[in-house]
Formats: structure tokens, C-alpha cells, sequence
């Protein structure tokens, strides 16, 4: 177990440096989509077995997909790094560098509280699954959140319709 | 044992001013939709009725003190002051943004909509006592915002500016989940009173560098919102490059939210960490003061320069976080929040009316010769100046005052010292602008534009509050302090 955690992670971490740092944006995506299973293979491995299947169908499928054809109409082969990154990037590098190693050492000295919520095992085998404890959970602890996510994606798309469409006086 | 879900009466009745809001916003976005083009206009106006209905609801819900939605969200006093200062600025904003955006070519529908939207999010901030609920209000608040800074997509600084927020945006809402989730990894839950009462029952274990992590991410998160520096990069381009009257909503409205939510969670959930925390903000607000008030002084856009006006003002309200345990340090807060939302708009609305055929009225040079082209513009310009400067008899004197006080009895007396020469340099370039109007000749002759009455109206208000607030400011630090009575228990 602890080894499949590793080799996960490992590939989690390289496919989303190359996901950064390829030229090519469909190279990019196809990182991404590494990552992605990666993540949800972690997911499996924390036995949640819903979670995963929703990264994978929602993530690496749809999104993706949407990516891959957003890329292929706009036939992008090569980005070019903006000169005023280029200027910033010996900073960011170091800065950058210096969050990452105080985050590790932070994260390998903590003490984090070994909890155990409502939802162990045996509970979750009696609702009868991932799919109806997680659901339980939002349609009832977490009502609001969940519904103002909802009021969210609409405005998500209100304002994206908003950025596309013509203006008055037309072009 | 299945978790049933809690919902009654009471649930509906503490959200019923963002139900309200909701359904006429939704209601609104149908019309928008169906509408002929000529009919429009009308929106402008259903959306204030929106803000007034909201309004009232808020107010009838004073004196209620409870807890919904399993612990995700409260109403008490604290919650309905910061509702009812973001519902005046959204009504403020809607009013003065009366015509601007068909004047520019746009269809203005949506602009109405998303801030309909910006404004719930803000609201379900002001009242979230869940972390979750914290995270969804501020995500809420700040969509809407990225697309109304972009709104003008024809305009190059326009679409800069909405790029930049957007990025920068969006990292700061995963630093601040991460910082979340980091709390969930120590204390077990989201919940800002279970997280107080596990410090308080556990105590806090010093020797937890965990805690430290949160507490950098946290102030990155939120201090991003706040765009206090060094997290202040965004603000300047995405001030300048919005259109005014969001630039005006944002620095008032998203920033009072932003400050509502802060004020919330490190007070109810951290003040067990207050000693670590408190040096790290102080330090935080005065580095926020000097580097905006400085780097405001070398403008040559007077928008721009109120972008980093506002940058050291949040600054200045950083102080009355460190001094939140003074009794009085969060009435401070809420205090300066209204003194600083009226004289802030008010200079925009200003610009807003200096628009004419060839000049965009956002340099300072168009101010020139301004107490000669139109004398009462100029003379409410020099009071909203007075009062972002600090001087009586304007709300700024009394908002200082009270933030400087709290400072002092919470022993940060150098912080103190940092504020008040920072007022003095402030002076600096707020008095720059009186000078331009009243001692140089005016460059740009052209008359200006009759203007329209919700946009004179939205300006009145404006500079009567900043004087109200200025000529008793008893009741409303009153109002204040009643408002934080149960915000720490």
C-alpha cells in the first residue's frame, strides 16, 4: 500500500511539473491527464472510491476533452514565454524554492490530530457506500455550501456568456 | 444512524434577506434575457428595488442571534452591520453606474446581474462561521468581480486587468484552502467555534509548526483580498483597468466582506493564537500604510492614485485586527469600514462625472482648474479628501482616532507612531488634488455633462454620510460596538 502511495505521488508530482513546463500546450494537457489519474488513484487508495471515479469522469474526461478541443480550434503549437515573466523568473524560482522547502519541513515536523469522523468503515458499509454517505452529507451538514456552489456555476457561465457576446453597437 | 437534514423555519427565516436577493436576481436574469433591447434600461433600477427589499429584510432580522444550517451560518448583529454597509455600497455603485456602461457600448444586463451576485456572496461572508462556508461566500464574491473588470473587452487595460485579478485571483483561493485544510488536519473541523473550543480545551501546542503554516497561508489568502502588501500587486491594474463604478464597488464593498470574514475567523476561531499572529499583522499593516501611501504620492492617474489610497487604508484597518482584544479594537474596524466606504466612493463618482468626449476625467491633470469649471464638484472633492486624510469635520477624523486609540492600549504604540506619519504623508497627495482644483487654471475646457440624478444622488449620499458620520460619530461607533458584543463569545 504504502509503496502503490508513493509511485503515485511520484507520478503525480513529475506529470504536473511537465504540465508547467512543456512548450506544448497539448503535451500540457496530456500531463494533466496523468496527474489526474494519479490523484484519483490516491483517492482509491484513501477508500474513496467515488471521489475517484468523479475525478476521473469529471476531470480527466470532460474537462479534458474540453481543453483538447478548445487547443485543436485554436491550432496553438508553441507558447512563448512573455518577456515580463522572464523578468520575474529568477525570483520566483528562489521564492518559490523557499515555500516549497518550508512547507515540507513544516509539514514533516506537525503533529496533525488523528481523527476519526462519523463516517468510518463499518458506517459507510451501512448506508450502503461512498456515493450515499457523501451524499448524505451534502444534502444535509453541508446544505448551504452545496447550494451556493450551485448559485456559483451559474454565474460562472453568466459571466462567461457576458465576456463572449457582442456589445451594443455591435463590432 | 443517519444525518438527517436540519432544516426549519428558522434556517429559512436567517437567510431569508440572501434568499430574497437570490430570487430577484434570478428573477432579473430571466428578464434580461426575454427583454427587447429597449426595455433594458429597466434593470438598473429592478436591481435597486432588489437591494432595498434586501435591506429591509436584513433590518428585521436585528436582535436575532442563532446559528443555521449546522453551524454553517449565524445571524447576529455583527453579520447585519457589514450586510447593511455592503447593501449601501451596491446601491451606491448601481446608482452611479447610470448609464455608464451603455454610454461605453455595452449591454449592460449582466453588469447588473453579477453584481447581484458579488453582493450574496459578500453577504453569506459577513455571516459564515464555517470555513466551508467562508471558501464558497469569497468564491461567490469574487467570479462576479473578475468578469465586471473585464466588463469593457474592448478596452486593453480593461481585459489586463480582469486577467491579472482572475490568475492572482485564483492562486489566492487555493493558498487559502490549503490553509484550510491544514486546520481540518489539527483541529478535526471547519467549524470557527469547535476550532475556538478545541484551543481552548486542548490549548494550543506551541511546538505545532502546523499552526504557523495556517497562519501564513490564512493572512496570504485573505490578505490577497484585502490587497494588503506584499499581496497588493493586483490591485493597482485592476482598479484602473475596471470600470469606475466598480472600481469603486470593489474597493469598498469586496473589501469590507473581505474584512468581515478575516475579523470573523481570527476572532472567533484564533484568538487562542493571538500572540502569534498579532506581530506578523502589525508588521503586515504597517508595511501596507507606508508602501501605498508612498507609492501614491508618484501618480499621475488619480484613479490609480486612490488604487494605492486604498491599499494603505486597508492598512490602517489592519490595526484594528492586531488590537482585537481592546474591547474597542473591532468596533474600530467596523467604524472606519462605513467612514472609509462613503469617502472612498465618493472620489470615483467624481470621475465618473468629469467624463467628457476627450477625456476618460481619471488624471489628475483633468482635475486642474476644477473649483473654477464646477465649484460644488470641487468643493464635495475637498471634503471626501478631508476625509480620507483624517481630518474633522469629516468621518475620517473620528474612524483614525479610534483605530489609533485601540492601538495604543493594546501596547503597539510604534505601530501608532508608523499610522500617524503616514496620515501626514497622505496629506501629501490628498491636498495635491485640492491644490490642482483650486490653484491651477483648468487644461480641458470643455463643459461638462449635465449629470444624472441617481448619480448626483448616489454622490450626495455619499458626502452627507462622510459629514454625519463625521459630526456624530458617537452613534455610530455606538452601533458598532453593540454590533461586536457576541462576535468572541
Amino acid at each position: 500500500m504504502t509503496f502503490v502511495f508513493y509511485l503515485l505521488g511520484f507520478v503525480a508530482i513529475v506529470s504536473s511539473i511537465c504540465v508547467v513546463s512543456f512548450k506544448n500546450p497539448i503535451h500540457s494537457a496530456l500531463g494533466l491527464v496523468a496527474a489526474l489519474f494519479s490523484t484519483a488513484g490516491i483517492y482509491i487508495l484513501l477508500n474513496a472510491e467515488f471521489i475517484a471515479v468523479l475525478e476521473v469522469i469529471i476531470y480527466a474526461g470532460a474537462i479534458m476533452v474540453l481543453f483538447l478541443f478548445v487547443l485543436m480550434c485554436l491550432n496553438i503549437r508553441e507558447l512563448k514565454m512573455m518577456p515580463q515573466f522572464n523578468i520575474l523568473r529568477p525570483i520566483a524560482i528562489v521564492v518559490g524554492a523557499f515555500l516549497l522547502v518550508y512547507i515540507v519541513i513544516i509539514i514533516i515536523q506537525s503533529n496533525f490530530g488523528n481523527f476519526t469522523g462519523v463516517y468510518n468503515e463499518a458506517k459507510i458499509i451501512e448506508l450502503g457506500g461512498n456515493a450515499k454517505a457523501l451524499g448524505q452529507v451534502l444534502y444535509s451538514r453541508f446544505l448551504l455550501p452545496f447550494e451556493i456552489i450551485s448559485i456559483l456555476l451559474l454565474v460562472a457561465m453568466i459571466g462567461a456568456i457576458t465576456l463572449m457576446k457582442e456589445g451594443l453597437r455591435g463590432k | 444512524m443517519i444525518e438527517k437534514l436540519q432544516f426549519g423555519m428558522s434556517d429559512f427565516v436567517a437567510l431569508l434577506p440572501e434568499i430574497i436577493l437570490c430570487v430577484f436576481a434570478l428573477l432579473i436574469t430571466v428578464y434580461d434575457f426575454m427583454s427587447k433591447r429597449t426595455n433594458k434600461a429597466l434593470i438598473s433600477y429592478m436591481s435597486q428595488v432588489a437591494f432595498f427589499v434586501t435591506l429591509i429584510a436584513t433590518f428585521t432580522l436585528i436582535g436575532n442571534n442563532y446559528t443555521a444550517y449546522s453551524g454553517m451560518f449565524v445571524i447576529d448583529t455583527f453579520a447585519i452591520f457589514i450586510k447593511v454597509v455592503i447593501l449601501l455600497v451596491a446601491m451606491i455603485s448601481v446608482a452611479a453606474s447610470h448609464r455608464f456602461i451603455t454610454d461605453e457600448g455595452y449591454e449592460s444586463g449582466e453588469y447588473y446581474i453579477l453584481i447581484m451576485f458579488s453582493v450574496l456572496g459578500m453577504m453569506i461572508m459577513a455571516s459564515a462561521t464555517d470555513l466551508i462556508s467562508v471558501f464558497v461566500g469569497l468564491e461567490l464574491m469574487a467570479i462576479p468581480c473578475y468578469f465586471l473588470t473585464g466588463f469593457f473587452k474592448k478596452q486593453n487595460r480593461s481585459i489586463e486587468g480582469a486577467l491579472k485579478y482572475f490568475l492572482m485571483g485564483a492562486f489566492s483561493s487555493a493558498v487559502l484552502a490549503y490553509g484550510i485544510s491544514f486546520v481540518y488536519g489539527v483541529t478535526g473541523t471547519t467549524n470557527l467555534h469547535k476550532i475556538a473550543e478545541f484551543f481552548a480545551t486542548q490549548g494550543v501546542d506551541i511546538n505545532n509548526p502546523a499552526l504557523y503554516l495556517v497562519l501564513t497561508l490564512f493572512v496570504a489568502g485573505f490578505g490577497f483580498k484585502i490587497a494588503a502588501v506584499p499581496f497588493h500587486m493586483w490591485c493597482p491594474d485592476v482598479y484602473e483597468g475596471a470600470p469606475t463604478p466598480i472600481t469603486a464597488f470593489m474597493s469598498t464593498a469586496v473589501k469590507a466582506a473581505s474584512f468581515a470574514a478575516f475579523l470573523r475567523v481570527y476572532a472567533t476561531a484564533l484568538p487562542a493564537l493571538h500572540i502569534n499572529w498579532a506581530p506578523t499583522l502589525a508588521v503586515l499593516a504597517a508595511l501596507t500604510m507606508t508602501i501605498g501611501n508612498i507609492v501614491a504620492l508618484t501618480q499621475s492617474s488619480f484613479k490609480r492614485m486612490l488604487a494605492y489610497s486604498s491599499i494603505a487604508h486597508a492598512g490602517y484597518i489592519l490595526i484594528g485586527l492586531v488590537a482585537l482584544k481592546v474591547s474597542d479594537g473591532v468596533a474600530s474596524v467596523l467604524f472606519y469600514l462605513i467612514a472609509y466606504a462613503f469617502a472612498n466612493m465618493g472620489p470615483f463618482i467624481i470621475i465618473i462625472l468629469l467624463r467628457t468626449k476627450n477625456s476618460s476625467g481619471e488624471m489628475l491633470t483633468d482635475l486642474h482648474g476644477l473649483g473654477k469649471r464646477a465649484p460644488l464638484l470641487a468643493g464635495i472633492m475637498l471634503i471626501f479628501m478631508f476625509s480620507l486624510t483624517g481630518l474633522p469635520p469629516t468621518g475620517g477624523f473620528p474612524g483614525k482616532y479610534y483605530l489609533f486609540y485601540a492601538a495604543v492600549q493594546s501596547n503597539y504604540v510604534w505601530l501608532t507612531v508608523v499610522a500617524c506619519i503616514n496620515t501626514a504623508i497622505s496629506a501629501f497627495y490628498y491636498f495635491k488634488v485640492g491644490m490642482y482644483m483650486y490653484m491651477h487654471e483648468p487644461r480641458n475646457t470643455e463643459e461638462l455633462e449635465k449629470p444624472s440624478t441617481p448619480v448626483l444622488t448616489a454622490l450626495y449620499i455619499c458626502v452627507g454620510m462622510t459629514l454625519l458620520i463625521g459630526i456624530m460619530p458617537h452613534r455610530f461607533f455606538e452601533a458598532a460596538k453593540q454590533s461586536i458584543m457576541l462576535l468572541t463569545s
